[in-house]
C-alpha cells in the first residue's frame, strides 16, 4: 500500500490547536468535513470516541492512530501534528504529537489492517518521527512522507 | 544457566487479524515476560513482540502464519501464553 494514495497534502495538518483528547478528535474531523469526505461530523466523532473507549489508540512514542469504521465510501486518512502535545491516555503516558487518523467503510476489514500496518511501519522509525516533528510546515511533512514511502516500498 | 531460544509457529485466526486492539493485548502479554520475543512474518519481516508499532507493522490478517522466537528463562511459558491468547482467547473478540 502506498501512503500517498490515501493521504493527500491537504489532509496534513502541521499545527493542531487542541490540547485535549475529545477536542483534538473534533478538530481533525472538522477538517475532514471541510474536505467533503464525510456527511455527519458528530457521528464520525462518536464512532472514533467509541473506539477510544475500548482502549486508547495512543500507541506510545507520541503517536496515536485514532480509527473507526464509519459512514465513508472510501478510506479517509489524515495526519495531524500537535506541537505542544495532547494528553491521549497513551499506553506509555507520553503526550501525543503525531496523529494518524483513519476512517474506513463499515464493510471493509482488510483495507484498514493494511493501512495501519503501513503507517506503523513508517512511524516505528524514530528518526522518521523526529523529522515529522521538526518539519517546517505541512508541505515539508508531506515531502518527507513521500520520500520515505518511495524508499521503503 | 544457558539461555535457549525456542520458536513456534502460530496462525492468526481471529476474523479481523492483528489490528490495533489485539496488537496492544499481544504486546502487553509479551512485555510481561523477561525473555526477548520476536515475531517473524515470512522471511523478510522481523519485529519485536514488545513493540506495538512493530506488531502493527506486521499487518497480519486472518490466516497469516507467524513464527514466534523467544529467548530467556521464561521463553516456554511466554510462548504458551501468547499462543493461548491468539488461538484460545482469540483476543476476547
Amino acid at each position: 500500500m502506498n501512503i500517498t494514495n490515501i493521504l493527500s497534502q491537504e489532509a496534513v495538518l502541521d499545527d493542531l490547536k487542541s490540547r485535549q483528547k475529545m477536542d483534538v478528535i473534533v478538530e481533525m474531523v472538522g477538517i475532514i468535513k471541510s474536505m467533503n469526505k464525510i456527511q455527519n461530523s458528530d457521528q464520525v466523532v462518536k464512532d472514533l470516541m467509541a473506539r477510544e473507549s475500548l482502549g486508547s489508540t495512543g500507541i506510545g512514542y507520541g503517536v496515536a492512530i485514532p480509527h473507526a469504521k464509519t459512514d465513508v465510501t472510501d478510506l479517509v486518512a489524515l495526519l495531524g501534528r500537535s506541537k505542544l502535545g495532547v494528553d491521549f491516555d497513551s499506553l506509555d503516558g507520553i503526550p501525543v504529537k503525531l496523529f494518524f487518523l483513519l476512517l474506513t467503510p463499515k464493510n471493509s476489514t482488510g483495507q484498514h489492517l493494511k493501512a495501519l500496518a503501513r503507517i506503523s511501519n513508517l512511524l516505528k522509525d524514530k528518526l522518521f518521527r523526529q523529522e515529522l516533528l521538526e518539519a517546517e510546515d505541512s508541505g515539508a511533512i508531506y515531502k518527507i512522507i513521500k520520500r520515505e514511502n518511495n524508499s521503503t516500498h | 544457566m544457558e539461555k535457549k531460544e525456542i520458536t513456534r509457529k502460530i496462525t492468526i485466526i481471529n476474523p479481523e487479524g492483528l489490528h490495533a486492539r489485539p496488537s496492544a493485548l499481544l504486546v502487553e502479554k509479551a512485555s510481561s515476560f523477561s525473555s526477548s520475543i520476536f515475531i517473524k512474518k515470512e522471511e523478510d519481516m522481523l519485529v519485536n513482540a514488545k513493540s506495538i508499532m512493530g506488531v502493527l507493522a506486521l499487518g497480519a490478517s486472518k490466516g497469516t502464519s507467524l513464527t514466534f522466537i523467544a529467548e530467556g528463562t521464561d521463553a516456554e511459558k511466554a510462548l504458551d501464553e501468547l499462543e493461548h491468547l491468539i488461538i484460545k482467547r482469540t483476543f476476547d473478540e
